[in-house]
């Protein structure tokens, strides 16, 4: 056995590139470098759209993220409501998926800054998980306090102050997506975008960004935040860096190793199998 | 008349709201319809809401059945699955029906504890499986496959710090890329998958979504 | 503060320690205690799917008949309808539960496609071709034209001239590279977009992964011992192995 097939097998052991990995990304976690970063066009876009949003913004949220993408995503919807709370707005936070009452909560202790200002009510309301998929999504469009006649903890929409404001499609100035999965977004995009003309701001995974890229391309969406780079972005661009940005340099570790397993891996990859095409033609 | 009910009940049911639909989109209709097209809307998801309801009486039945048969390996784990279903479906039922929402105490411990660490990393498992293909399986045999790990290696620099210190030009450079070039890419699987509605539609219209016997 | 919600909390972060490194644990062997997990997160995972189905329910249906609307009976009656499968005399009746919420689903997103997926992605993809003022935009836009028709191109599998056989000569053989070139187009632009999105994967993967370790470093007494059993429970698991794989001859 060759050098190569050596060391090519060596690395092919995976629990030593696992083990690798984790080691990486705990010792960063625990040491973190501080590394600079750019800011995207994309970030400096919704920044800049939310930063536009008119006094008393009426805004719908649609917190549809698991706990695995909290990670990614909660940031992003923290720092936009960090930047957003100088404007006195009007949220309506729902879920149209059922993970999301679980991390509802979890939002508001990452920004109690936030909560501790609005007013449940009156300034905001969390209907909860609405079954239903885009059906939801449509019936929510027509008229918010007709369909959900309590919110998340039992307490009657019929007499909250927000719903004098904001309570169909039209009402609303923004939709902000929170989301891990690219279903929601063309459900917003089908039921609040193209009817009503409701503008949608899109905060999701990396993972599905370039697949709704073609959404935003098109002006469809308003803007876009994909990622966790993107919300280290944000949360630079408002003065509030947090969970992100101290996230970024244990990005960094795990993409580098993730880089130099690819790299090796062609490399040690084309000498054999030259060799083995010269095997062949003897 | 019950077999005719059996047999074309369901696709006539189907055909029926889809008309309606999307009569009421494109036609200009009066106020009244526009109420029963909101009642449709809200009954829609009100019904749709049981079909989650009847997902986890199946998986307890599944469950139930490798207990009763005692299926080797697998049963104990059943018990413990059983178990821990009881418990939730019981914390959340009081939760719900007591007035609470989902908000009780005791069930938010329950999905705090136990469902949100496991579902975060049911996810976060993926990562080793990802970083292992990529060695085993990313190989540049051609041009294409070069674009690709080129394209990816950009966009890799741009997505971490360490790639704005070896050069600041990797953000620009991706945005453009995401922005302009893979919008290009993934718009016409877009405009497939909105022809595919369009024709899921026509053919449930046409009766030819559903099994014939 | 008193002492038991501080002890909860700590057996909450406890437990969550276990089941993320039991759950771990599977991509190094598969094992007794990260198949303890799995059910575990399976079990709640129902049981907390019914009780979010209930709460919708409850708010899109019981709470409203409570407060006078009758007519909330039929869908309550449809999603009914839906557990007479468990009846076989009756589970004929129980499609027309799907039947209903399909058809509205159906009928709500097919009104709406033409518009938003076909229509308008179509308009957005003509662009200006040349921009005497922005050379950067005129190729980004010839780009763009290319590879948004090289990707319907690639798409389209009727009307392939040439390339099934049939005339390749003269001006069928033109037609047939103008094809080939164009779906080549595709096929490139799909590969930078392919590109991108593993980038991105890998991204949001990574960043899975720390959310985790981070919950870790938080409760690091619960990982370490979690950490110490599950690798005795691999250590059984190869043992187990071994002692029921034949061996060699």
């Amino acid at each position: 056995m060759s050098a190569i097939d050596k060391i090519y097998n060596f690395l092919s052991i995976k629990q030593i590139l696992y083990g690798l990995l984790l080691v990486i990304v705990l010792w960063i976690l625990l040491n973190p470098i501080g590394l600079p970063m750019g800011i995207s066009t994309s970030t400096r876009n919704v920044y800049n759209y939310v930063d536009k949003l008119p006094q008393g913004a009426k805004v719908l949220v649609d917190v549809y993220y698991e706990p695995a993408a909290a990670t990614e995503v909660q940031p992003m919807l923290g720092a936009m409501l960090r930047q957003i709370l100088p404007k006195n707005p009007k949220i309506v936070f729902v879920s149209t998926i059922s993970t999301g009452p679980a991390m509802f909560p979890k939002l508001q202790a990452y920004v109690p800054d936030v909560f501790s200002k609005l007013k449940e009510g009156d300034d905001w309301v969390y209907l909860g998980y609405l079954a239903g998929q885009e059906t939801a999504v449509a019936a929510l469009a027509k008229g918010i306090k007709e369909y959900v006649a309590q919110d998340n903890y039992g307490k009657s929409t019929a007499n909250m102050a927000i719903f004098n404001v904001a309570d169909k499609a039209a009402d609303f100035n923004v939709v902000v997506e929170v989301t891990s999965g690219t279903d929601p977004i063309e459900w917003f995009i089908r039921q609040w975008e193209t009817p009503f003309k409701t503008p949608v701001l899109l905060f999701c995974l990396s993972v599905i960004a370039p697949s709704v890229q073609p959404f935003l391309s098109s002006g469809q969406a308003a803007g876009m935040l994909t990622g966790q780079k993107a919300a280290a972005e944000y949360e630079l661009l408002i003065n509030k860096p947090s969970a992100a940005v101290s996230a970024m340099d244990a990005q960094s570790g795990a993409h580098v190793l993730i880089m130099i397993y690819i790299v090796l891996g062609n490399l040690l990859y084309w000498p054999m199998r030259l060799r083995e095409k010269g095997r062949k033609s003897k | 008349m019950s077999s005719t009910l059996r047999r074309h009940g369901p696709y006539t049911t189907i055909l029926l709201l889809i008309l309606f639909f999307i009569i009421t989109y494109f036609f200009v209709m009066p106020p009244q319809v526009g109420v029963v097209n909101k009642t449709l809307l809200n009954w829609g998801s009100l019904a749709a809401a049981f079909a989650v309801l009847v997902g986890t009486i199946d998986i307890s039945r599944m469950h139930v059945e490798y207990i009763r048969k005692m299926t080797r390996g697998q049963w104990p784990f059943s018990v413990v699955l059983l178990a821990i279903l009881v418990i939730t479906f019981v914390a959340g039922s009081y939760s719900v029906l007591a007035g609470f929402g989902t908000t009780w105490a005791w069930f938010a411990w329950i999905y705090n504890a136990v469902y949100i660490p496991s579902n975060a990393t049911v996810y976060a498992i993926l990562v080793f499986y990802l970083a292992s293909s990529s060695f085993r399986a990313f190989r540049v045999r051609n041009l294409q496959a070069f674009l690709l790990v080129l394209v990816g290696f950009i966009v890799m620099f741009a997505n971490i710090t360490i790639g704005y210190v070896i050069w600041p030009g990797f953000t620009p450079l991706s945005d453009w890329i995401n922005r302009y070039l893979v919008a290009a890419a993934y718009r016409p699987i877009i405009i497939g998958a909105g022809l595919g509605v369009i024709i899921t539609g026509l053919r449930a219209l046409l009766g030819r979504e559903i099994y014939r016997r | 503060m008193t002492a038991a919600p501080a002890l909860l909390d700590l057996l909450s972060a406890g437990i969550g320690a276990a089941l993320t490194i039991w759950l771990f644990s599977f991509a190094f062997k598969d094992n007794l205690l990260y198949k303890l997990a799995e059910h575990l997160f399976v079990g709640v995972s129902a049981g907390f799917s019914w009780a979010l189905a209930l709460d919708s329910i409850m708010k899109t249906g019981i709470v409203p008949l409570q407060k006078g609307d009758a007519t909330i009976i039929i869908p309550m009656l449809i999603g009914l309808i839906f557990f007479m499968k468990y009846f076989p005399k009756f589970s004929w009746i129980a499609r027309f539960g799907p039947a209903f919420v399909l058809g509205i689903g159906l009928g709500i997103a097919v009104s709406t496609s033409p518009e938003s997926f076909v229509l308008r992605q179509i308009s957005a993809s003509f662009l200006p071709l040349w921009i005497p003022t922005d050379p950067v935009m005129t190729v980004t836009n010839i780009l763009m034209t290319l590879i948004v028709w090289g990707g319907l191109t690639y798409f389209t599998f009727t009307l392939v001239p040439g390339l099934r056989g049939g005339k390749t000569s003269g001006a069928a053989s033109v037609w047939t590279r103008g094809y080939k070139l164009l779906m080549t187009i595709g096929i490139y632009g799909m590969m930078v977009g392919f590109g991108a999105s593993f980038a991105a994967t890998i991204v949001t993967r990574v960043a899975f992964l720390i959310g985790r370790l981070g919950d870790l470093l938080a409760a690091p007494e619960a990982s370490a011992i979690s950490f110490i059993l599950v690798i005795l429970a691999i250590g059984y698991a190869y043992r187990r192995e071994r002692k029921t794989t034949p061996p060699k001859p």
